[in-house]
């Protein structure tokens, strides 16, 4: 990476890092489960919609279409610290595709933790949410 | 769906606002790749629109969790084009509407069952498929 990419990256990192104001755990999982709701659905009535039609096929990529729908509400179970096991439990996600949903947050959880740990982390005796910057330096 | 929010409510331990960043970050350079290596398979628009929603989602909802919205993110990133700015106003608009609906509350509407599904295995994914 060269430095001027270097040099606009930590310029994106520090503005972001200033204005940032995260939003509240209550605020997370009522948006996560609604969300959850809202993509099954969806699926749900794209799935019958294309049977109605009479599709050859109809969900030729409809595990695929599944993973693609559950990202962004995966992305925010991750940032709540729910882990796929947990999910599971929790009983979020329809049986039709649980097991191709749960692989998929295996994987992006993996991915998620990895790179979330690649810069320094709060030094230690900073509270959860500081970045390091507050009244304890 | 009250139980499900106060089971997740017990054992949720959000990331810190650093670990969100870090990982926002990461997750938007990932998706700006994976689009500019698709935007030379000169792709339809509507396979352009899939790939760039599909990449760039998780990235999205990590940024709503860090209470960025569209304004801010403009003057803090130098955002590589509209289209990814109107999809990213229009997933954190969802978030916000969906965060402020209860859990709990009646007004949900009313689920609908999923068709009964056999497993199928396809080259590289597992996929499932509604029984004839």
């Amino acid at each position: 990476m060269g430095n001027e990419t270097k040099e606009k990256m930590q310029m994106t990192r520090q503005g972001l890092l200033e204005v940032a104001k995260p939003r509240t755990m209550s605020d997370g999982i009522n948006a996560a489960l609604n969300m959850a709701d809202t993509v099954t659905q969806l699926l749900v009535e794209q799935m019958m919609d294309e049977i109605q039609e009479g599709h050859e096929n109809p969900t030729e990529d409809y595990g695929l279409t599944a993973q693609i729908a559950w990202a962004p509400v995966l992305t925010l179970f991750w940032q709540l610290g729910i882990t796929p096991k947990q999910l599971l439990d929790s009983g979020t996600i329809p049986n039709g595709t649980k097991n191709e949903i749960y692989q998929c947050f295996v994987r992006l959880s993996d991915m998620l933790n990895k790179m979330a740990t690649k810069e320094p982390r709060p030094a230690a005796g900073h509270g959860p949410g500081c970045d390091g910057n507050c009244s304890d330096n | 769906m009250k139980s499900v929010f106060d089971n997740l409510n017990k054992v949720a331990s959000p990331k810190t606002k650093i670990e969100l960043l870090n990982a926002a970050i990461g997750m938007g350079n990932a998706a700006s790749q994976t689009v500019r290596i698709a935007s030379a398979k000169r792709l339809s628009p509507h396979e352009m629109e899939k790939l760039v929603l599909t990449a760039y989602s998780p990235n999205f909802a990590l940024l709503w969790a860090l209470g960025i919205d569209a304004e801010t993110l403009k003057t803090c990133v130098p955002f590589a084009g509209s289209f990814a700015l109107e999809l990213f106003e229009g997933l954190t608009s969802d978030l916000d509407m969906l965060a402020r609906k209860n859990s709990g509350s009646e007004q949900l509407p009313e689920k609908l069952e999923a068709p009964n599904v056999v497993p199928i295995v396809m080259p590289g994914i597992k996929v499932t498929l509604p029984e004839a």
